[in-house]
């Protein structure tokens, strides 16, 4: 029950009788029993009053028993004592008399076909012109008026005597004691449309005081009218078909029917009930003391005898919220599914509203948590709005404040939440998906509709998403912690501030990094393991995550700031420390390369060989400037020792095993090793690079490598004759280079025997030595340019060996020679056979015979036959 | 669960696009396998009968596109899934490095009870490239595998059906543990407000002080 109407009195205590009633624009004219006419004129501007205006006394003094507006005149049809007058209404002067009529019993004039639209007697409807009609006991007269003028039109007689009379439009519906008929009013032909039959209770109970009412006939929506009789109300249309949607049953018979959609108001003596006409529920209950007639035009009119009431709606909007208040969402939806709005949107909107706080009230108060959703999601309500079903999670007010923690939501509201939330960072990603990549084609079809008109703006989307994220995010942390992780880690629109403030409360220290990392704060990720790591209680476990951090993140776009706290973690722990360079698995440019590796120099040259070696020995980067940096940077590290310790400088024999056992020695020469093994392995050194930075006095075996690579072998051999004297490896040296195709490398040993020769002739080398020398390797010199580099004193029986050798190893060549020449004269006969063997085949080619290989025809070009038989171009089978 | 009533379990396969999801679904399934390549619309079921330690389970594998991320298949599509089936192709690195993210999208979509316990089982695909194409090693896999749980870890091949009813046994295998899991959770109406009240007011009160 709800108020529909409150009732306005327009006239009180009249000290006549009022009869009848009827209202024209701001008019309202009442004929009283004694066959007066009053007009009053209600002004509602400023404040509402109502005088009398006009007042006319009727001669015959007999009671005005009905008032009938002529529409396109501004006159009215007055029926008293069964004569009807039509008076202007401005004045109340008579216009005109009609002759005829006598005897009659009602007047009725064209009215408009829907309540609410009140049809303004003015109006260009011309079609309904002035006319009217008037009933006399079975016939009905419809009389044509021009304002002066009364002609006939034409008269229908009826089967009974009607009892209520509408003329709506075109028709003329007649209310009998218990059917409806209606005339066409331009053919004048009638038709029964319904009869009521015998209610039960009139049938059964004679003693009940049946009452004697006819059926009364109210305009209603489309071409409708509703036909009432006892406590029934139908709508018929004018075929006489009964509306099934519609039927309303009144506690009583009324006296009177009105319609304000959705509402049907029912005149009974003393009080107005008014009822929904789809439902047929009672809204409201109006009691208006004696109320006996009603009228219905813009507003609606209740009079008694005395008084006049005006009926005054209420605000749809204000009906809707007194339900509401009440709790009456059924209702109040119901309502506005009857009501008729200015758009369709417009309508939705205020069910959306409705269901929407149904869905709040069965949510705070009945607990109905799942119900609830439903609704809001079948709405399609904003996230918002179910957000703020849970004031412990809404988010902050933008306006400052701190509002009063909220109670915790229930957890089984909690689950329901997480579901929905997760569901609509789905849809949620999906648009923004969709809006960016129309943000980016400027101009496109429009995307999904519904979506479209859920969240318009890419601004609100990105404003929701973040405020879903973030709601998730306390959702997880109080019902599901171990998905606080993974939501942050995927991309997402979580508020930084909210999150890091609630993941610092809940000590989720993992979490607020993954949370940086999403958003890219990588400095705050890492100043806050630092802080962790730099606190009294840290493990090793701190540092480990700095290093995992920064295997994390894009190495070429962050380098710097990777450079920067790698400098700290290398100084805290240093083994850790290189593993942010030497575990990452990211392929890293060699520009970034090149830049760790100057960086670690900066800190430590040991950081910068190991993560060097681990890019030439691990990735196998063969980039010369890197190798070059390898080496300068063993050497430096060289010389650092050889300058600050005694003990290894000097001219000095790389031993291979180590004959310093202290730690530093075994370092020592573990690095001469490695630098040794690195200049001979790798192919990609600048060798003149190296040897500039090479220590004149030291690493001198180191330094015959890079001769060696250099092909400078005098100087290489010069190192291991006058500065190592180790003569066996100045052998072995030799054995290594020698090559008798590269010019540059086939005279290695005439070198060394000129180094041997130099030295005899000093006095420093037995020439016996020389002689073995020769004898060994003589094979290997030319002996056009070894004989003369002998020295003239020389005994030629010292020479037998040297002679003896090259002999042997001439004939030997000679002979191997022999063998081979002959070998391949061979093969060259064997083919030469098989050669003819082959042409002697005959092969034909044919005008279609085909190249198998580039699919066309042989013809005339040179061909190639295979063994099988294959028959290609020369040129196809090259090519193949 | 004495009555031993079918079980369904519902696995779901998930990993970038073309890492062989299909592949290995049809090879288990169907013993085929095929060189073309044809992506995966939406997503796609295939059931097969499996006995687990003496029991019939019927396994309900479904296959998803790996273009299509989350958007298009609703959180209904994941919730009650008893196993996650996680696919990279050992010669492609970033369909490994994705793999953290398809698990925990995974995760936040079905939003299981228990999530650090939720059975994962990730598949190293692609094994019968040339040793030379392989970019992601073993000993990274298993140490990602480790990470997160000890995830049960297979290198298979699709291809030549190397591993494949191995990983599926202990797919089906997990899962029903899973199931059994979850079943003994819904034979509570509402297990998680009984723990979550209590624990509460017992909170409330000591911290009152």
């Amino acid at each position: 029950m709800h108020n529909v109407f409150h009732n306005q009195p327009i006239v009180e205590n009249l000290p006549l009788k009022i009869n009848c009633i009827q209202a024209y624009e701001n008019k309202v004219i009442v004929g009283t029993d004694h066959g007066s006419l009053l007009l009053y004129s209600i002004e509602e501007d400023p404040v509402f009053t109502i005088t009398l205006s006009e007042s006319r006394v009727s001669s015959s003094r007999k009671g005005i028993d009905q008032l009938c507006l002529i529409p396109g005149t501004g006159d009215v049809a007055v029926l008293s004592d069964g004569a009807v007058t039509v008076y202007e209404i401005a004045t109340l002067a008579v216009r005109t008399q009609i002759q005829k009529a006598k005897g009659v019993t009602l007047i009725a004039a064209p009215v408009a076909a829907q309540f609410g639209e009140s049809e303004s007697p003015t109006s260009a409807n011309s079609e309904l012109e002035s006319r009217f009609c008037f009933a006399t006991k079975r016939k009905v007269s419809f009389i044509k008026y021009n304002g002066s003028d009364v002609v006939l039109d034409k008269e229908v007689t009826l089967s009974d005597r009607p009892r209520t009379m509408l003329w709506l439009g075109q028709r003329l519906y007649i209310g009998f004691a218990r059917s409806l008929s209606c005339v066409d009013v331009t053919t004048g032909a009638v038709k029964d449309l319904y009869s009521f039959r015998t209610s039960l209770t009139a049938a059964l109970g004679s003693f009940a005081p049946v009452k004697t009412s006819s059926v009364l006939v109210t305009p209603f929506s489309g071409d409708r009218v509703l036909a009432t009789k006892d406590n029934t109300t139908l709508a018929l249309d004018h075929n006489g078909q009964v509306s099934q949607d519609l039927r309303v049953e009144w506690s009583s018979g009324p006296e009177a029917v009105a319609v304000w959609s959705p509402y049907l108001v029912g005149l009974f003596t003393g009080h107005l009930e008014v009822r929904r006409t789809q439902s047929n529920t009672l809204v409201q209950t109006i009691p208006l003391p004696n109320a006996n007639m009603m009228i219905f035009g813009a507003s609606i009119l209740v009079a008694s005898q005395a008084s006049v009431w005006r009926l005054l709606p209420l605000d749809f909007e204000d009906q809707i919220e007194q339900l509401v208040t009440a709790g009456q969402f059924a209702e109040a939806k119901n309502l506005i599914e009857e009501l008729d709005f200015p758009t369709e949107e417009d309508k939705t909107a205020n069910i959306i509203r409705v269901r929407g706080m149904y869905a709040h009230h069965i949510f705070t108060t009945e607990h109905k948590y799942q119900e609830a959703l439903s609704i809001l999601k079948e709405l399609q309500a904003s996230p918002l709005d179910v957000i703020n079903l849970y004031p412990d999670l809404s988010p902050p007010d933008p306006d400052g404040g701190t509002p009063e923690p909220a109670a915790p939501s229930d957890k089984k509201a909690m689950y329901l939440l997480m579901n929905y939330l997760s569901e609509q960072r789905a849809v949620l990603a999906k648009l923004r998906q969709q809006q960016e990549y129309l943000a980016g084609m400027k101009q496109a079809e429009p995307p999904d509709s519904a979506l479209q008109a859920q969240y318009p703006v890419l601004a609100d989307t990105l404003y929701l998403s973040e405020v879903v994220d973030t709601t998730l995010l306390k959702v997880y942390l109080s019902i599901n912690e171990a998905l606080v992780g993974s939501l942050l880690r995927v991309p997402n629109a979580c508020n930084v501030e909210e999150s890091e403030q609630l993941l610092l409360e809940r000590q989720k220290y993992d979490e607020l990094v993954d949370l940086y990392r999403g958003k890219g704060l990588h400095r705050n990720a890492l100043d806050f393991l630092m802080r962790k790591a730099s606190s009294p209680e840290s493990t090793a476990a701190e540092v480990e995550k700095m290093v995992t951090y920064l295997h994390g993140i894009n190495f070429e776009d962050n380098l710097d700031l990777i450079l920067e706290y790698a400098a700290w973690i290398l100084k805290r722990d240093s083994e850790e420390g290189i593993k942010i360079f030497t575990e990452h698995y990211d392929e890293v440019s060699p520009k970034a390369r090149k830049g760790i590796v100057s960086f670690l120099e900066t800190i430590s040259e040991d950081f910068a060989i190991r993560y060097l070696e681990y890019l030439i020995h691990d990735l196998h980067d063969h980039d010369a400037e890197l190798h070059d940096q390898l080496i300068s940077c063993y050497l430096s590290k060289l010389k650092r020792d050889l300058s600050s310790k005694t003990g290894y400088d000097g001219p000095m024999l790389p031993k291979r095993s180590g004959a310093d056992n202290t730690e530093d020695g075994r370092s020592f020469w573990t690095l001469r090793r490695k630098l040794a093994a690195f200049l001979e392995e790798s192919q990609n050194y600048h060798a003149e690079q190296a040897l500039a930075s090479f220590p004149t006095d030291a690493l001198y075996e180191e330094r015959a490598m890079v001769l060696s690579r250099l092909k400078r072998h005098e100087e290489a051999l010069r190192i291991y004759i006058e500065k190592v004297r180790n003569y066996h490896m100045a052998n072995v040296y030799c054995e290594k280079h020698y090559d008798p195709d590269d010019p540059e490398s086939q005279d290695v040993f005439l070198i060394l025997l000129q180094l041997y020769l130099n030295m005899v002739q000093a006095g420093d080398y037995p020439l016996a030595d020389v002689m073995t020398f020769l004898g060994v390797y003589g094979a290997s010199m030319d002996a056009t340019k070894a004989l003369p580099m002998l020295p003239g004193t020389i005994q030629l029986k010292a020479l037998l060996g040297y002679f003896q050798r090259c002999l042997h190893d001439m004939h030997r060549t000679r002979n191997m020679n022999e063998v081979v020449k002959n070998l391949l004269k061979a093969e060259c006969l064997q083919f030469q056979e098989r050669l003819t063997h082959y042409s002697t085949k005959r092969i034909r080619i044919t005008d279609d015979r085909m190249c198998p290989i580039c699919l066309k025809r042989i013809a005339n070009s040179v061909f190639t036959c295979f063994p099988n038989g294959v028959v290609t171009h020369a040129y196809c089978a090259v090519k193949k | 669960m004495a009555t031993r009533k079918k079980v369904l379990l519902k696995v779901i396969i998930l990993g970038d696009s073309g890492v062989g999801k299909t592949s290995l679904m049809n090879q288990y399934v169907n013993k085929k396998f095929s060189n073309q390549y044809k992506a995966t619309i939406g997503a796609d079921f295939l059931t097969k009968e499996v006995m687990v330690d003496d029991r019939l389970v019927t396994m309900q594998i479904w296959d998803t596109a790996g273009q299509e991320r989350f958007q298009s298949l609703g959180v209904a599509f994941y919730r009650g899934a008893d196993c996650c089936v996680l696919v990279y192709d050992v010669n492609n690195v970033k369909s490994f490095e994705t793999l953290d993210s398809w698990r925990d999208e995974f995760l936040l979509q079905a939003s299981p009870r228990d999530p650090d316990n939720f059975p994962f089982v990730v598949l190293g695909n692609k094994i019968d490239m040339e040793e030379s194409k392989r970019q992601v090693s073993q000993k990274r896999a298993m140490t990602w595998c480790q990470q997160k749980g000890n995830i049960p870890y297979f290198e298979t091949s699709a291809k030549e059906a190397i591993n494949v009813e191995n990983a599926f046994q202990t797919i089906a295998k997990n899962a029903l543990q899973q199931e059994s899991d979850v079943e003994l959770y819904s034979d509570f109406p509402d297990p998680i407000k009984i723990d979550g009240e209590t624990g509460r007011q017992g909170g409330d009160a000591g911290c009152a002080c």
